[in-house]
């Protein structure tokens, strides 16, 4: 399969998929190839899936506030949030959402290529829910990712 | 006033009792006399008192009548002698006949003195022609010379009315009576002058009779015991009694003889004197015999207290002078005038190679060498004539090294009588002397070029003075002369002066050390000088004094700093480094993901498809891959091995070996390896991971360079010495190099080439070289070491050497060395 551009988010998609059962997962993600990677291991996974790729922190927050062109946005079931962000990181943006009482309930699940215990330890300081590494191999990367949407997106059940 | 006229009944000597008749009328009242002061008074009484029995037996019993205030009155019973002497106004002495009393005195015994001797004090005074003798007419005057010791001192004289008794036969009677009267005065002067002799000569007689045991103790005697004459005479016991007890013994035993024999004696013995006093005194007697047996002892005592007090004075001195010279370490002689030894002490005698004894009396001609002697008799000859002193140093002479001063030996009067010298041997004094000019030389030397300079302050007269490196160190010229404490302080930077005074007054107030650092001003800026000095008291007592040593510390304080520049520099680049290689890390690792993720998205699309060249190159890319993920995170842990993002916990190390063997059992499958932990393993208190990943990167080495066909077995033991704990992991492979011993823990170093394989090497062969630069890194970070042993073809062992100190104090057992 030939690595192709990632599709923008659109809310008016997300209005089309209104009433679905899948999960709708916020994929904050500059890295376009692993967007592209992580997008499609989730869709594989189930059919249902809805992915919302955004590129930054502000972009991310933007949306999660319904701010802008995002203003009908769907809440999101899951967060799937890289560390290494331009402008805003990770650790940022998980820290608004977790100080958000209105977000603080949406699971955040950190995915990042960091392995340091100084990461780790500062995501579940900042109340991430889960801080998965991405495997360097492609078999590791889609089970991770299999993985990810069956814990979070089907048996997981969160507040709201 | 008739008397009945008496007989003397051998003289036939009728006295007539008559009242003298008729006074001088220039007699002079009775109010000039002046009773008592007659000095015939005394004389007049003595003289009949001790004439006694032999006078009255010529002239009848003389009887001292009355006392003589008014004059003395002596009768001659029967004989009715009488005279009276008073004295008269002008001091003469008069016969006054009213003195008498009434009844009395028909005649007269009037001694005339014929020259002015003896006869007591009055004699000179009251010479013949002073005498007054009232004769009175009818009275018949017979005289005879009374003669002491042959010569004529004064007239015996009989008056008598009756002019028929003064026939020859009264005359003989009177000049036996003035023979009798001269020797009894004469008994008497004796005996005065015996007493006298004795009380200022302190000379006393004694005597012991040896049947009653009294003693007979003369005037002197009682005086020298001092013992009161009214005690009267002491038995012998009693008398001993007053010589002190050590000497009792000897003097009872001279003194009564108990073994008989009749011999003299001479001995001195101290005694105690009834009033307490201790006095010396030479007793000697002679013990005199009858039939065989001592009948008395007579002897004399005499006072020699003085004689014996400064006896003993001079043998003390004499003792402590020859225990001085004895006990000398010097040569100590003295000679008399022709240079013959009067003393000498036993290093003399040593050199002279004789007994003591010999020397003394011989003289240098006699004792050394002819030149020697010569020598020594110019010298003294020196000293006689010039009477002063000399002093010669010799150096190798024919003393050796001595020191050799000579005195003039004076007497009573100051003359000089001959030579005293002492002589020092100062050979260990100058060797000490030469020994202590070589230290301070060495002392001076090393100050010199080690540029210490050195001072001294004496607090007492503010006086400080300062070697010749220190005045270079100060920048003073040479030869700048001593100076104070201020003129010192002032050299100083001022911002150092009030400290630097501070310690140095403080060092000598409490006699203590004291250090620091303080600047002096340099033509080229600052230079930083470094002191260290010590208050001292010299001989323990005042004078105080500091002395302290300078060095210039100015390029070490530059080169402290430099260090720290660069320290600080080098830990900023380091960290800078870290997080640069942390960074490239993490940002080489997201485009791996890429690659491998959509590689292996290819070759799932393909799923047993495609042309096999495709199947091949997705393969190569996704092997790459592999490799450089693998290399990636091995950068990641060799760069995050310094931080100390992990804490020290005890650790079992037998455990944590039996996790990791389980975990890489795959691995140890594949290889076919068998590994053997062969020893008991510590318990050690580090974080976990760290050792993990050293052990890890051990074992993995060893079983992919150390297993050969035929020995497959890779050993782990631990060990321990006073320092060190060791864990190590043998291999039976081919070994390594010497060559490569000092570069293998390089990171990225490997000895085989990185052959593209990697199916050849096993599930988690990585290859990467940067194994052996983990555990190098993680042994230094715990303050520890690797140890290579290896031989070519024997094999390899690599250990880890951590200090003890890293040892849980959980550890229940020693491990064997």
């Amino acid at each position: 399969m030939n690595a192709t551009p990632h599709r923008p988010p659109s809310p008016e998609r997300d209005a089309d998929d209104a009433g679905r059962t899948g999960t709708l997962f916020l994929l904050v993600e500059d890295d376009a190839d692993h967007a592209h990677l992580i997008n499609s291991g989730l869709v594989e996974a189930r059919d249902d899936n809805t992915v919302v790729h955004v590129w930054d922190g502000e972009e991310a927050l933007d949306y999660l506030h319904r701010r802008g062109r995002f203003a009908d946005a769907r809440r999101p079931d899951v967060i799937v949030l890289d560390l290494k962000l331009p402008g805003r990181d990770g650790h940022d943006v998980l820290c608004e959402i977790k100080g958000d009482a209105s977000l603080r309930s949406i699971p955040v699940v950190v995915l990042s290529t960091s392995d340091t215990a100084q990461d780790r330890g500062r995501a579940y300081d900042n109340n991430a829910n889960s801080y998965l590494v991405k495997p360097m191999s492609f078999i590791g990367l889609i089970e991770m990712i299999r993985l990810l949407d069956t814990y979070w997106g089907l048996w997981n059940k969160p507040a709201s | 006033m008739p008397h009945e006229p008496l007989r003397h009944p051998e003289v036939g000597l009728d006295v007539v009792a008559d009242r003298p008749s008729g006074t001088r009328p220039d007699a002079g009242p009775r109010s000039d006399r002046r009773p008592g002061t007659c000095p015939m008074a005394g004389v007049t009484e003595r003289l009949f008192a001790s004439a006694g029995p032999d006078v009255t037996g010529a002239l009848g019993e003389l009887v001292v009548a009355r006392g003589f205030d008014g004059g003395a009155v002596s009768r001659v019973r029967r004989g009715a002698l009488w005279a009276q002497h008073a004295v008269d106004g002008r001091g003469t002495c008069v016969h006054v006949p009213e003195a008498l009393p009434p009844g009395d005195c028909p005649c007269r015994l009037v001694l005339r003195s014929s020259a002015p001797v003896v006869i007591g004090s009055c004699s000179e005074r009251y010479g013949r022609d002073h005498w007054t003798v009232r004769t009175f007419g009818i009275e018949t005057y017979v005289g005879a010379p009374v003669r002491i010791e042959g010569v004529p001192v004064g007239t015996l004289a009989l008056w008598s009315r009756d002019r028929r008794a003064m026939g020859p036969a009264a005359a003989e009677e009177v000049a036996v009576a003035a023979r009798l009267f001269g020797a009894a005065i004469e008994r008497e002067e004796r005996r005065r002058l015996l007493g006298d002799l004795q009380r200022v000569a302190r000379v006393g007689a004694w005597s012991l009779d040896a049947d009653s045991e009294m003693m007979q103790w003369s005037e002197g005697a009682f005086l020298i015991h001092g013992r009161p004459s009214s005690l009267g005479h002491p038995t012998v016991e009693e008398a001993l009694l007053y010589v002190v007890p050590p000497h009792r013994e000897r003097v009872r035993e001279a003194v009564r003889r108990p073994g008989g024999g009749c011999a003299t004696f001479d001995l001195e013995a101290q005694i105690v004197t009834h009033t307490g006093e201790a006095r010396w005194v030479r007793i000697r007697g002679e013990c005199q015999c009858r039939d065989g047996g001592p009948e008395r002892t007579v002897g004399t005592i005499v006072d020699v207290h003085d004689l014996t007090e400064a006896r003993l004075r001079a043998e003390r001195a004499e003792m402590v002078l020859r225990t001085v010279v004895d006990n000398s370490p010097s040569v100590v002689y003295a000679k008399d005038r022709d240079g013959r030894y009067l003393l000498a002490n036993h290093h003399v005698a040593a050199l002279a190679g004789r007994p003591k004894d010999e020397v003394i009396g011989r003289t240098d001609a006699e004792l050394w060498s002819p030149e020697h002697a010569s020598r020594f008799r110019q010298e003294d000859e020196l000293v006689l004539r010039t009477e002063e002193s000399l002093f010669i140093e010799d150096s190798g002479g024919p003393r050796g090294d001595v020191l050799t001063s000579k005195y003039p030996v004076r007497d009573d009067s100051g003359c000089v009588v001959g030579v005293a010298g002492i002589g020092t041997n100062i050979g260990p004094l100058k060797a000490l002397q030469r020994q202590l000019e070589e230290s301070r030389r060495r002392f001076e030397l090393a100050t010199e070029a080690a540029g210490v300079g050195v001072w001294t302050w004496n607090v007492d007269d503010d006086r400080l003075t300062w070697s010749g490196p220190m005045r270079r160190l100060l920048g003073l010229a040479p030869g700048t002369p001593p100076s104070t404490l201020a003129g010192f302080i002032a050299l100083l930077h001022p911002d150092d002066r009030a400290a630097a005074e501070e310690r140095i007054r403080a060092a000598a107030d409490r006699v203590a050390g004291f250090e620091g650092e303080f600047r002096v001003r340099d033509l080229t800026g600052h230079r930083v000088l470094a002191t260290r000095g010590m208050g001292y008291a010299a001989r323990g007592v005042d004078p105080r004094r500091v002395a302290g040593a300078c060095w210039d510390v100015t390029s070490q304080h530059e080169a402290e700093a430099s260090v720290r520049r660069v320290n600080t520099l080098l830990s900023e680049r380091n960290a800078e480094l870290e997080q640069f290689l942390y960074t490239i890390s993490h940002d080489l690792k997201a485009p791996v993901v890429t690659i491998e993720g959509f590689a292996g998205l290819a070759s799932a699309r393909l799923d047993g498809g495609g042309s096999p060249e495709v199947v091949d190159a997705i393969e190569r890319i996704r092997r790459a891959t592999a490799r450089l993920s693998a290399i990636i995170g091995e950068l990641i842990q060799l760069s995050t091995i310094g931080r100390n993002d992990h804490p020290a916990e005890p650790v079992d190390v037998g455990s944590l070996l039996d996790e990791l063997l389980a975990d890489m059992d795959g691995l140890i499958v594949w290889s076919r390896a068998e590994v053997i932990v062969a020893t008991p393993m510590p318990t050690l208190r580090l974080p976990r991971s760290r050792l993990r990943q050293a052990l890890e990167n051990l074992i993995g080495n060893a079983l992919h360079h150390g297993l050969t066909e035929s020995d497959r077995r890779i050993i782990v033991e631990a060990s321990r010495d006073h320092a060190e704990v060791r864990i190590g992991v043998r291999d039976h492979g081919p070994g390594i190099p010497p060559e490569f011993h000092a570069r293998i823990f390089e990171p990225f170093v490997r000895l085989q080439p990185a052959r593209d394989g990697g199916e050849s090497r096993g599930p988690a062969w990585s290859g990467t070289g940067v194994g052996l630069a983990i555990v190098r890194r993680v042994a230094l970070a715990l303050g520890g070491r690797v140890l290579l042993h290896s031989d070519p073809g024997c094999g390899a062992t690599f250990t880890l050497a951590l200090p003890v100190t890293l040892l849980s104090d959980t550890t229940p057992e020693e491990h064997p060395r």
